[in-house]
């Protein structure tokens, strides 16, 4: 039944990442996230590549562990390109704050990566093998860069007023719960407290990716909020508001 | 150890934000209906009043100076409630302005952008003038110019203005 369980969780967010992708060609977002396209056009492949290397082929543990390391460094450093390209995305989409965007995300990703190697250093895993150290080094190190970058982007948009487009939230909301629960599992395997083959462990990963495509699916059908109707202007307001009206008439 | 601790605190700490934004993010929605209910009143001839250099001048002058640094402290305090107010407001109108300018109506559209603009440098202004004011509550000797608060408020106002006119279906008496 678990494995019933983990096989779906496997598969069916490549399935619905195939929708994701069909949804953005139709609605022409691939021109503004192509990387993010690019991204999901990935997972589905490498997840159906992995599969069928696991099921069908029944290939060698270390050719198909080194498969994995290969498709996750992939993953990862795309990944880290969507982040960027939601920043962007946002910065320039406002004259005022065009210039801040570059200089917000650099400067958050070198605090983040001091953070993370410190992280990354105090790691107790004990490994045979160094392919697989080194994958949890950076599995560990991208999350807490892509988990910072992510709250940094939320919590200043929130402060700043920004009310980002229904994508661009979807994907940002999607990829910062899927980075938090790989920190937070990452973390725990760091102090040995759960190994890299607990299938608890990969339930849950599989589990919050399942979760984010999800959330992108319906960040990206669901409708945009557009101003439809008259402005309501509270009556303590009305005197200023018609002041301004015949400044504006005498102009 | 206590690296895990830290890292699976702020693990969930961000799942917690995420989710909170999320449903945030939809109660937002709501002030699309209503905007005007959620400004808050600003009087600008009293806020100017308050951060005119003569006024001050003239108190100084007529004084003794511990009442002088009480009674500015409590100006500084007033003015501040004012800016917060302005800030406040400004966030309002910039998620109206970006909600104008995703209309199909390219005049609206172009007053919702004019709009954002404006409310993004006036709430960069107040955030300023903010920082000066407690500043200011510390070292109540100094001078502080916020001019630039009350001339953008009224330049938002009168895009606000502008945007109502651009309205479709007008239910405000304006």
């Amino acid at each position: 039944m678990l494995l019933l369980f983990r096989n779906y969780l496997w598969l069916a967010p490549a399935v619905l990442q195939i929708g994701v992708v069909g949804v953005m060609a139709r609605h022409k977002l691939h021109r503004r996230f192509p990387l993010f396209f690019v991204y999901n056009l990935e997972c589905a492949f490498a997840a159906a590549a992995m599969f069928v290397m696991w099921y069908l082929w029944q290939v060698p543990g270390k050719v198909w562990g080194y498969s994995y390391l290969v498709a996750m460094a992939l993953d990862t450093a795309v990944r880290f390109g969507v982040v960027y390209e939601i920043y962007a995305h946002v910065f320039d989409n406002y004259a005022a704050l065009k210039r801040f965007g570059k200089p917000i995300f650099r400067g958050a990703l070198l605090v983040l990566l001091a953070i993370g190697l410190v992280a990354a250093g105090q790691s107790h895993q004990q490994h045979a093998d160094f392919a697989m150290y080194a994958l949890h080094v950076l599995e560990q190190t991208a999350s807490v860069l892509q988990v910072g970058l992510l709250l940094v982007l939320f919590l200043l948009s929130a402060y700043i007023g920004l009310s980002l487009r229904n994508y661009v939230f979807g994907i940002a909301l999607g990829l910062g719960i899927y980075a938090s629960v790989k920190l937070a599992v990452a973390a725990l395997q760091s102090s040995s407290l759960v190994s890299s083959g607990n299938v608890y462990r990969n339930l849950v990963i599989l589990g919050s990716f399942h979760f984010a495509v999800l959330v992108w699916l319906f960040y990206l059908l669901v409708p945009e909020p557009v101003l439809s109707r008259a402005i309501g202007i509270p009556d303590h307001n009305l005197e200023l508001w018609n002041k301004e009206l015949e400044r504006l008439s005498r102009q | 150890m206590i690296t895990t601790v830290i890292l699976v605190l702020a693990a969930l700490a961000t799942l917690f934000v995420l989710l909170r934004l999320a449903r945030s993010r939809a109660l937002a929605v709501r002030w699309l209906q209503e905007p005007g209910t959620h400004l808050r009143s600003v009087d600008l001839e009293a806020f100017r009043n308050l951060i005119d250099p003569s006024e001050e001048q003239f108190l100084r002058a007529h004084l003794p100076p511990a009442e002088f640094r009480s009674i500015q402290r409590q100006r500084v305090r007033a003015a501040v409630e004012y800016v917060s107010a302005v800030a406040h407001n400004a966030k309002v109108l910039l998620r109206l302005g970006q909600a104008a300018r995703l209309s199909s109506d390219p005049s609206l559209a172009a007053s919702g952008e004019s709009l954002v603009e404006t409310a993004l440098q006036l709430r960069f202004t107040a955030f300023r003038s903010l920082a000066l004011l407690y500043l200011r509550i510390i070292l109540p000797g100094g001078h502080v110019s916020l001019s630039g608060v009350a001339e953008r408020y009224e330049l938002i106002t009168g895009q606000v203005v502008m945007l109502g006119l651009r309205q479709p279906a007008r239910s405000s008496p304006l």
